[in-house]
């Protein structure tokens, strides 16, 4: 069964086009990224999936359920965890939990018990006390992704979960979302770290500009740039002189987009003392060399023609 | 399963909005304790000099017991600008977008804090009745508490609606905390709070007929002082309070429905 239908979803802000026509599907229990820029439309996106905004034109439907028609029955059924910490800051970490369960209705002895299972899970026990403008901006994301699991919703929705955190709160989400995913829930995450994409993500649609550029598996996505390694100098001369020397060899499969000079090449063992010589021979100087395989960056590089500030 | 009206999750939203103005305790004693103060030393200090004041042209002697509806009044539209600044705040934080992601209704959202402003008003007259004992011989008669509080739970509904409004459509702090700054004074200062009516000038007089205040407070004071001859019959004034608070009320839902986030 459909978890997600979106089907030339569109939102205007005035002049802007925030989100263009965007249509996808994501399956029950699925894990799905919606990875890009900021400002690419995928808080837009989410709002409307979420019901907190009306798309303009098109459809999408939340579990079955048309996002316009019955927002009601969506909210019922999603939890979300908004970009912004969207916190009673001046509630502490107990009240907080407690006022998302009785909002779902739950009674006070499952609330009780959730909200001791959710404090121990993200190591929130000794702050149940504490209001939450006193804590720190990873204690209070974990808070806020807490809330969302007060009634483990059938599909959760986060927006850039992880934006501005330690690298120890980071993980702990990572770690959540992971469990949670097992218990056959849908995720739909939005994001525009690379590396939370690769690792959290079973689907991913690249959007920019409003619209969705590519739709695959991490591994699919790496793969549109045919495999091979590519190989990266740090180099003082002329960049775009270099690129053009080097795309004519015939072992030298592209050229990568970007501010370095970086080649994609079949095997980088066979070729990499050529292709440096090459380079030197161009008039440049290299200060270092780099070998690795293509990442999702690249593919988005590839996709948008720009990286990820 | 949850059961969707117009009013679900009310009970909910009303312990968060509990939550919110216990963690907001200073900012409520302080809408509270304001016009207290107000009452205490500008009606004991303004008592001797004042004189005799006008109600519907008949004399009222002692200006304590002109003073206090118009005390009332002021309290009820403090309350009201600090429920707004709740209300903007969440805007702020994103709380109020989290908000509607849940599975509770938007009017249940308005009416919760109108409820709490509510709840706090009616505590902040019964505070301001107590006080009277002290100041008044006898204390603050009442002559018919039921309008009294019918003026109370419009008032808060037109004032509560009013400033949600605009809370709803500023989205600069700067604008929106010096705006309700701004309008404080001349809401209270251009309706019969004060002084009688019938002492202020003509414009100003003009002014203070579309200003809902003066008839909050002119049917705050009937409640009081028990006047059944009025110029403009309560009755009629509770009905103008009435059209008021319907249309802000009416505006804050529609622009509550209609938001961007």
């Amino acid at each position: 069964m459909l978890a997600i239908e979106c089907a030339g979803l569109t939102k205007h802000f005035g002049d802007l086009t925030a989100v263009d026509h965007v249509s996808f599907e994501v399956e029950k229990g699925e894990r799905f990224g919606l990875l890009g820029p900021n400002g690419a439309g995928k808080t837009t996106t989410i709002r409307m999936l979420t019901t907190v905004i009306p798309p303009d034109e098109g459809t999408a439907k939340v579990l079955g359920f048309d996002v316009r028609r019955k927002p009601d029955k969506v909210r019922e059924k999603i939890g979300v965890v908004l970009q912004g910490l969207a916190l009673e800051f001046f509630s502490t970490v107990y009240d907080t939990l407690d006022i998302y369960g009785r909002i779902y209705k739950m009674n006070a002895e499952n609330r009780k018990k959730r909200i001791e299972y959710l404090l121990s899970e993200f190591e929130l026990e000794d702050k149940r006390n504490e209001r939450i403008d006193c804590l720190s901006g990873g204690l209070q994301r974990r808070v806020q992704v807490a809330t969302a699991f007060m009634q483990p919703p059938e599909i959760l929705f986060l927006d850039e979960p992880t934006i501005g955190l330690d690298p120890q709160s980071r993980r702990k989400i990572w770690q959540f979302i992971e469990e949670f995913s097992k218990g056959g829930y849908t995720v739909i995450l939005s994001t525009h770290y690379m590396d939370e994409a690769d690792y959290l993500c079973s689907r991913i649609g690249i959007i920019d500009y409003g619209k969705i550029s590519a739709l695959d598996t991490p591994e699919g996505l790496k793969s549109t740039l045919g495999g091979g390694d590519i190989i990266t100098f740090g180099v003082e001369g002329n960049v775009d002189l270099l690129r053009s020397t080097i795309s004519k060899l015939d072992y030298v499969e592209e050229i990568m987009a970007g501010d370095e000079l970086a080649a994609r090449v079949e095997n980088a063992d066979e070729v990499l003392f050529k292709l440096s010589e090459e380079v030197v021979k161009a008039g440049a100087k290299i200060k270092n060399i780099s070998v690795r395989k293509p990442s999702l960056e690249d593919t988005f590089i590839k996709l948008t023609g720009r990286r990820i500030e | 399963m949850f059961k969707f009206g117009a009013f679900s999750g009310l009970t909910a939203l009303l312990f968060r909005e509990g939550k919110i103005w216990w963690g907001l305790r200073y900012l409520v004693f302080t809408s509270l304790f304001t016009p207290l103060l107000y009452f205490f030393l500008l009606g004991t200090g303004m008592r001797e000099m004042m004189g005799e004041m006008l109600f519907d042209g008949s004399p009222v002697d002692d200006y304590i017991l002109f003073l206090t509806p118009g005390i009332i009044g002021m309290g009820i539209v403090s309350i009201a600008i600090s429920s707004g600044t709740t209300s903007f705040n969440e805007r702020q934080w994103g709380t109020f977008e989290r908000v509607l992601t849940l599975p509770v209704s938007r009017s249940s959202y308005v009416l919760a804090k109108i409820l709490v402003a509510m709840i706090l008003s009616i505590g902040q007259l019964l505070f301001i009745l107590l006080l009277g004992i002290p100041l008044v011989e006898g204390g603050l008669y009442c002559d018919n508490i039921f309008l009294v509080l019918l003026a109370t739970l419009l008032g808060v509904i037109c004032f509560c609606s009013f400033i949600t409004l605009l809370a709803l459509s500023i989205k600069s702090s700067t604008e929106f905390y010096g705006l309700t700054g701004l309008m404080l004074l001349p809401i209270i200062l251009c309706s019969p709070a004060f002084y009688s009516l019938e002492a202020m000038p003509f414009w100003l007089r003009a002014i203070a007929y579309i200003n809902p205040m003066t008839y909050m407070v002119d049917v705050l004071r009937a409640g009081f002082m028990g006047s059944w001859d009025q110029q403009i019959p309560w009755g009629i004034e509770v009905l103008i309070l009435c059209v008021f608070t319907i249309l802000f009320l009416a505006i804050s839902i529609i622009s509550l429905r209609r938001v961007r986030v």
